[in-house]
């Protein structure tokens, strides 16, 4: 893997992570919000509930400074603390729901003057004033003054909040602050054993004209107070705590609480904890319940394709690299092998410029690679008659189909050779062309072996016939009496040796033709032939021969068609057939030879009643050198090639040959010819090239 | 007495022609195709024999063709007579007059041809 991948695997699993990391936060985001969205109403009650109980507290701070202002900075009498509860309107907004008072400091030495003064105001009220509990602490901090509604609370005048420690905290950190503070949370069965109440005071510093501080005032609120009845608890309980300590609870549940929610408030610097219970259950639509749900499977689901995709993009990206790499690799094995092969391969554009050589072109052609791309495979060319171009180009361009035939060509050097092409056009599969591919053969080593076979037969006739002939011609001239009489016997040797030339003449005669047939040499010539002038020409022929020996006979139709053939060679055949008909029979016997058409053919029978051929060897009859037994005890001089040529003849004409045969009795040759000589070496439409 | 050019390499044949024609005939012997050329052209026989097959830079062919392109020689009968069987058809297209093969035939049958062909001519 390389950087440029490194890199981009990296950007991969970033954005996965981050993918994950999201839909995790928004799952818990979505989680929540569906929470809330349950418990909406009842949040928004206990907005409610904490709105009430901060206003009460606000409120009650609000009528601490205003009565502070009111009392203002000179001396404080009872009647005008009365008086600021008549003129100010809080029992008619806020009837019960605070109780005010007015703390003094009072030092110890001075409370028995403290308590004498109170008694002498002259309002009935304080006629039993006293400070109470003793505590015997430095300063006092008696209540002066009580404005209250509640029986229980206005007992309450006189009393000492030195003796409440939460009080007296709460006062000290007023005096601190200079703010309005709250106090904790304190029961009335401090100072009334009976009672259930707890509340809480706010207390505010008073101070003198001199700013030092002589008393407070607070405001007493009981824990109901703190709710009031602003909110409608119709199927709701609240309960207020103020850390593990329930102070208060109120509400009307209808059932059992089913749902719940709790809240922390922070009042005043004091923490409480509401709780608010609800009897109904409270449901959303199926969807909003089932939400987190639907869409944790939803980003599951999108995180699988995610990986998913991913995955298909990187393995198709590896199975595209994958497969490149194998087509490359199958197209340089291709193009490996049609370098390696030594036929000279091209391709060209449709309008012959070349576009691909291969090795063996460079080498056969003589230019390079570079000098035959872009350009035509005329570079080689042109040694044809024009004609030749002609009809090439008509055929691979005009006709779309393929062309071969013999070309000549010129190399590079200026070398003319001979060579075997053939073009075809490739089309696509609207035939539109797409390229041609042209293969050619040279063929000037195959011609040079050609030329070189020919010249070795033609030496071997030659040099093996040469004697023959000297042999033959003078052995004639002395047996003609050129070089005197003869006697008798000389006469006889002559003949002897004339007989042993020319069987020697015959055999070598046989070998050049199998020689010839062999190394394709043997062409077939096809003229339109006239069988029954050609099978009476060779029959006449042999009469010649065997004198009156035998009884020839012959059977062939007068309206035989011409068939177009090699003359000679089945001349050749008939030779053959005949002349083996006579050696293998006996004086006396009968030859039998018929010719004529049969199912578009010509078949020729030629029958003989002697020796016959032993059905052990019929197999072999055809075989070059082969003889039969018999056949070489009747004829000792034979060279076993005859059938074979004769064999060879027929079949390269496109005909059959066979035959029956019994010891004894004689053999029937049978053998048919197309009417056009069909197969062939090198069938050469214009006459033939000799040499 | 009739000329006969005769145009053969291998020298035991030139021997047997000379024995048998050289009474007869005012014989001429070339014994490549060269010398036959400038003999025919020369000597302008009544008639020739003429080998295919022969050393040098002029085979019977060449030899042939050049007899008959001059119009001088152009008239002369020729026999050819060969080893060569292929040779026969090639030959009589170009204008010989009659093929034999060495083998097939011996000087009688070639004598025969001789007078045949003199007969014709007187």
């Amino acid at each position: 893997m390389n950087n440029k991948e490194r890199w981009r695997l990296f950007l991969i699993v970033l954005t996965s992570l981050f993918l994950l990391g999201g839909s995790i936060y928004m799952w818990i985001f979505i989680n929540r919000s569906v929470e809330d969205r349950k418990h909406r109403d009842l949040n928004l009650t206990l907005d409610k509930v904490e709105d009430t109980i901060r206003e009460r507290l606000m409120t009650a701070t609000g009528i601490l400074y205003d009565l502070r202002g009111f009392l203002g900075v000179s001396e404080l009498s009872p009647e005008k603390w009365r008086k600021y509860f008549e003129v100010s309107s809080l029992e008619e907004n806020h009837p019960g729901s605070y109780s005010i008072a007015y703390v003094e400091m009072v030092r110890k030495e001075n409370i028995s003057v403290f308590e004498e003064l109170m008694r002498n105001s002259g309002d009935s009220k304080y006629l039993n004033y006293m400070v109470f509990p003793k505590t015997g602490e430095d300063i006092s901090y008696p209540i002066k003054y009580l404005h209250t509604t509640d029986p229980d609370v206005s007992v309450l005048l006189g009393f000492d909040f030195q003796y409440s420690d939460r009080t007296t905290a709460a006062f000290n950190q007023a005096t601190l602050t200079g703010e309005p503070t709250l106090s904790e949370l304190t029961h009335l069965d401090l100072i009334i054993p009976s009672s259930k109440k707890t509340g809480y005071e706010i207390v505010l510093p008073v101070y003198d004209r001199a700013a030092s501080q002589i008393g407070f005032l607070g405001a007493w609120i009981n824990s109901e107070g703190l709710m009031g009845t602003g909110v409608d608890m119709t199927g709701l309980r609240y309960s207020l705590f103020d850390g593990d300590e329930k102070i208060f609870t109120s509400g009307r549940l209808g059932g059992e609480p089913l749902t719940h929610i709790n809240r922390e408030v922070e009042l005043l610097g004091h923490n409480f904890r509401v709780v608010l219970e609800s009897d109904k259950m409270f449901k959303l639509s199926s969807f909003e319940e089932n939400l987190p749900t639907i869409f944790l499977a939803t980003i599951i689901v999108i995180l699988l394709l995610w990986v998913l995709s991913v995955y298909a993009i990187l393995s198709s990206r590896r199975r595209a690299v994958v497969l490149a790499d194998l087509a490359t690799r199958d197209l340089r094995k291709f193009k490996q092998a049609v370098d390696g092969v030594s036929d000279h391969v091209i391709i060209t554009d449709p309008e012959g410029v070349i576009m691909y050589a291969n090795k063996a072109a460079e080498e056969i052609t003589g230019y390079g690679l570079v000098e035959m791309i872009g350009k035509k495979p005329s570079l080689w060319g042109g040694q044809m008659p024009k004609e030749f171009y002609e009809n090439f180009w008509k055929t691979i361009k005009y006709d779309k189909r393929p062309f071969w035939g013999e070309i000549r060509n010129r190399r590079k050097s200026g070398e003319l050779y001979e060579a075997e092409m053939r073009v075809s056009p490739i089309l696509d599969d609207k035939e539109n062309l797409l390229f041609f591919v042209g293969i050619e053969r040279d063929l000037s080593k195959f011609r040079a072996i050609e030329k070189m076979k020919t010249e070795f037969i033609s030496l071997a006739s030659h040099q093996l016939r040469t004697p023959l002939s000297g042999v033959k011609w003078f052995v004639e001239m002395m047996l003609s009496g050129d070089a005197g009489k003869l006697t008798d016997l000389q006469t006889k040797y002559l003949s002897k040796i004339k007989e042993s030339n020319e069987r020697e003449i015959q055999l070598v005669n046989a070998l050049l033709n199998v020689s010839r047939i062999e190394s394709g040499r043997i062409i077939i010539l096809s003229k339109k032939t006239n069988l029954k002038n050609l099978v009476e020409s060779v029959v006449a022929d042999i009469k010649v021969n065997i004198g009156g020996e035998r009884n020839i006979e012959y059977d062939i139709g007068e309206n035989l068609p011409e068939v177009e053939v090699d003359p000679d060679l089945i001349k050749h055949v008939y030779n053959n057939l005949l002349s083996n008909a006579v050696m293998y029979s006996n004086p006396g016997g009968k030859i039998e030879i018929k010719v004529y058409p049969k199912d578009g053919r010509i078949l020729t029978e030629i029958k003989d009643n002697g020796i016959g051929i032993p059905k052990a060897e019929q197999p072999r009859v055809f075989e070059k050198f082969f003889r039969a037994s018999n056949a070489t005890k009747k004829v000792t001089e034979g060279t076993g090639l005859g059938l074979y040529l004769t064999k060879t003849i027929v079949e390269s004409s496109g005909g059959k040959i066979w035959f029956t045969s019994a010891v004894g009795r004689g053999t029937t040759f049978k053998f048919w010819l197309p009417l056009k000589a069909v197969k062939g070496k090198m069938v050469e439409p214009e006459g033939g090239k000799i040499i | 007495m009739i000329k006969l050019l005769i145009i053969e390499d291998d020298l035991l044949l030139d021997e047997a022609y000379r024995r048998k024609f050289g009474e007869k005939y005012d014989v001429r012997v070339a014994t490549d195709g060269e010398s036959g050329i400038k003999t025919a052209s020369t000597f302008i026989p009544d008639m020739i024999l003429l080998d295919i097959y022969m050393p040098g830079k002029f085979n019977g062919l060449d030899v042939l063709k050049e007899i008959k392109k001059n119009p001088q020689t152009a008239q002369i009968p020729v026999l050819v007579i060969t080893n060569l069987p292929d040779a026969i058809e090639r030959v009589l297209e170009m204008g010989a007059t009659k093929c034999f093969m060495k083998t097939d035939v011996d000087l009688n049958n070639i004598e025969e041809e001789l007078q045949k062909l003199t007969a014709k001519t007187e």
